[in-house]
């Protein structure tokens, strides 16, 4: 009897023992499974040349398909005064439509288009290029109509900017809307020196300027656009960009001495916390000159703003706009706070209060701003 | 002449540098993992720090400095940096990183990827990734295939140092191999504890190792919950009983530390990436530490 209690006890052992071995090998099979499967896949995609093989989702019925965005953006403008700068009435700014991708292995595509509803209704082409990179090493180049890379606020959508209106020395200086042309754009960072250097030459048409839509007239010379841009990284919350800017543009079609020139220097500065807390200052003094009447402009805005999180943002800026030649006594300024709601990346509402002041014209005003934008299909870029 | 020896001396400096593939990496987790493969014969460096949120960082100017001068890029794709990573090869001008060029790395080859959305989605439901879910790197077995895909590119551009690529590979297989089997085992007895995580980052991880995710803090991928929401949250846990909160550094403590309070669930913040907190400096430091900490909470 004892015997068998004995037998029976060595064999459950044995069996339990057994069992927590198999488990334990199931952890061991369980790994190599997972490994063999994947090690099938990946020798037989490492003989394609093409290393990013998409993943195929159920949703998506071609991976082919260029990245598609509509932004629509929408203001109220009212004011104390029945002025232009306050119609009193809300209406919906501009619908963006874009399209972007690879075209093939050399070059990217960009076209992007935009309906205007100022008194009627206008169809515009914002950009449409065509860029290829690597002709030389940190070289890119692109070829079509592109905002004018001159400054921070130049090349933002209207919609992307961090407040509802354009600063009185954008307005004056590029037009509302960012300053566009056909032209040649080459962009190098200089990746051989021991910091961040980015140069960047354009050469546009120049027959137009500004976000216009006038018929173009024959110029002596192209316009010519110059930006110096460099960095300092203080750490990964904080960072500091420079840039400065020259444009020269021809003004008559057989004088080469009449000429509009613009210089400028813009800032960024960002101090970000690990959960998007932080602030950002940014600013742009710009100077103009006409050779044609003498004419002479400066100005400049700052920026500061609190971001409280990703979602709520609080802002104040200061806009001052001054003629030199011929002296125009007082300058324009505009003292203006804003609030952001930013419930998602793919919309946002603004209010923004405007003490604009324009000694020359219709003086003080008080003006209420709103803006309420949405973006439909591609992510938006998260640019510095 | 003077000129002549200061040349020759930064000649000498940066020459060991020079031969040695330069490796960019988004997450530190892909330049932990590089640097263990390919150990002194390449470069690493990485664009996050691993303490942001890699949904929400910004295409800064110093990271293109870094790209132009790479030749190897490592990415986690499935849109995870498409917000910032876009504008960053736009702007570096480097060929060799470009998606079709020679030292393009996207780390989920090979990898089951989980929750590709099988059904129409929309922005209604938040900032999802219709690829399927980018954080597979939690998944230590992931990070031995990511080893893998790092591993074979390094092998493609520098024939010469495969050996050393392949051993420093093996070595790290069986050292990840070891740890999963280990923890596997001290967590066996616990397998199917009910977790809530703040955000689905968790979920490769928890499937690894039983973890039951009861519920995400999150109402909607990628946004703040509101307090309506919240409170539903409280009473499903009240009845559902979960063992542990999971948060990231990134994540808003503030939901998890409200929700501990009024439920009694502890809640734990927890790296998700290398250097996501103070003295976690490598995938398996990472992994150890986060095991470790989510064991001591569900053995109790």
């Amino acid at each position: 009897m004892k015997g068998k209690i004995y037998f029976i006890s060595a064999v459950l052992l044995i069996l339990l023992n057994y069992g927590y071995l198999q488990a334990e090998d199931n952890f061991d099979n369980e790994i190599l499974k997972d490994l063999k499967e994947t090690k099938k896949k990946t020798s037989v995609t490492n003989k394609s040349p093409v290393t990013d093989k998409p993943v195929r989702s159920r949703t998506m019925t071609s991976t082919l398909a260029p990245d598609f965005y509509i932004a629509l953006d929408m203001i109220f403008e009212g004011g104390t005064k029945r002025t232009d700068n306050a119609p009193n009435q809300g209406r919906v700014r501009e619908i963006e439509f874009g399209y972007k991708a690879n075209i093939d292995p050399y070059f990217f595509g960009l076209i992007s288009f935009v309906l205007e509803f100022e008194d009627e209704v206008e169809v515009h082409m914002h950009e449409a290029y065509i860029r290829y990179s690597g002709l030389l090493p940190g070289l890119t180049i692109r070829i079509g109509k592109i905002f004018l890379p001159l400054g921070i606020l130049n090349t933002i959508h209207q919609h992307d900017r961090p407040f509802v209106d354009s600063p009185l020395v954008q307005a004056d200086m590029f037009g509302h809307e960012s300053a566009a042309d056909f032209g040649l754009e080459c962009n190098s960072i200089l990746y051989f020196l021991p910091f961040y250097l980015r140069l960047n030459i354009g050469v546009f048409n120049g027959k137009t300027f500004g976000h216009s839509h006038l018929p173009a007239t024959p110029k002596r010379f192209p316009l010519v656009t110059a930006r110096m841009e460099t960095f300092f990284d203080f750490s990964e919350d904080i960072g500091l960009r420079i840039g400065v800017n020259h444009l020269i543009r021809s003004l008559d079609k057989s004088d080469a001495s009449k000429y509009h020139q613009q210089v400028g220097v813009d800032m960024t500065i960002k101090a970000l916390q690990t959960k998007q807390a932080g602030f950002l200052f940014l600013g742009e003094l710009w100077h103009k000159k006409h050779t044609t009447d003498g004419l002479q402009k400066w100005g400049f805005y700052l920026l500061a703003a609190l971001r409280f999180n990703t979602v709520y943002e609080f802002g104040l800026r200061y806009d001052y706009l001054a003629t030199k030649v011929p002296a125009a006594g007082e300058a324009d300024t505009a003292i203006t706070p804003f609030f952001t709601l930013k419930p998602s990346e793919f919309s946002y509402l603004r209010m923004q209060y405007k003490l604009l002041n324009l000694p020359g014209t219709t003086g003080r005003e008080h003006l209420v701003l709103g803006q309420v934008t949405f973006i439909l299909g591609a992510h938006p870029a998260h640019k510095y | 002449m003077r000129i002549l020896l200061i040349t020759n001396i930064l000649l000498f400096l940066i020459s060991p540098l020079a031969a040695r593939l330069r490796v960019v990496t988004t997450l530190p987790v892909f330049a932990s993992i590089a640097k263990y493969v390919g150990g002194d014969k390449v470069y690493v460096a990485a664009l996050s720090s691993g303490r942001k949120n890699p949904h929400h960082l910004t295409a800064r100017p110093s990271y293109v400095y870094k790209l132009a001068r790479a030749d190897v890029f490592i990415e986690a794709g499935l849109d995870l940096e498409k917000g910032w990573t876009e504008p960053l090869l736009a702007s570096a001008g480097n060929r060799k990183i470009m998606k079709n060029g020679s030292g393009y790395v996207v780390t989920y080859r090979g990898i089951k990827i989980l929750e590709i959305p099988d059904r129409k989605v929309d922005r209604s439901w938040g900032d999802i990734h219709i690829l399927g879910n980018p954080h597979y790197h939690m998944d230590p077995i992931n990070g031995i295939i990511i080893a893998r895909n790092i591993k074979n590119i390094f092998v493609r551009l520098d024939l010469k140092n495969a050996a050393y690529y392949n051993a420093n590979y093996r070595k790290f297989l069986r050292e990840i191999k070891k740890l999963t089997i280990y923890y596997l085992r001290k967590f066996k007895p616990y397998f199917g504890a009910k977790v809530v995580v703040y955000h689905r980052d968790w979920v490769y991880l928890c499937r690894r190792f039983r973890l039951t995710e009861t519920a995400t803090i999150e109402e909607k991928l990628g946004i703040e919950p509101s307090m309506g929401y919240v409170d539903k949250l409280i009473s499903l846990l009240k009845i559902k009983k979960p063992k542990l909160i999971l948060v990231a550094p990134f994540n808003p403590e503030k939901y998890a530390r409200y929700i501990s309070r009024k439920t009694g669930v502890p809640y734990l913040v927890l790296p998700t990436d290398v250097n996501g907190i103070a003295g976690i400096r490598s995938y398996k430091q990472m992994l150890k530490y986060n095991l470790d900490k989510i064991f001591s909470i569900i053995s109790k």
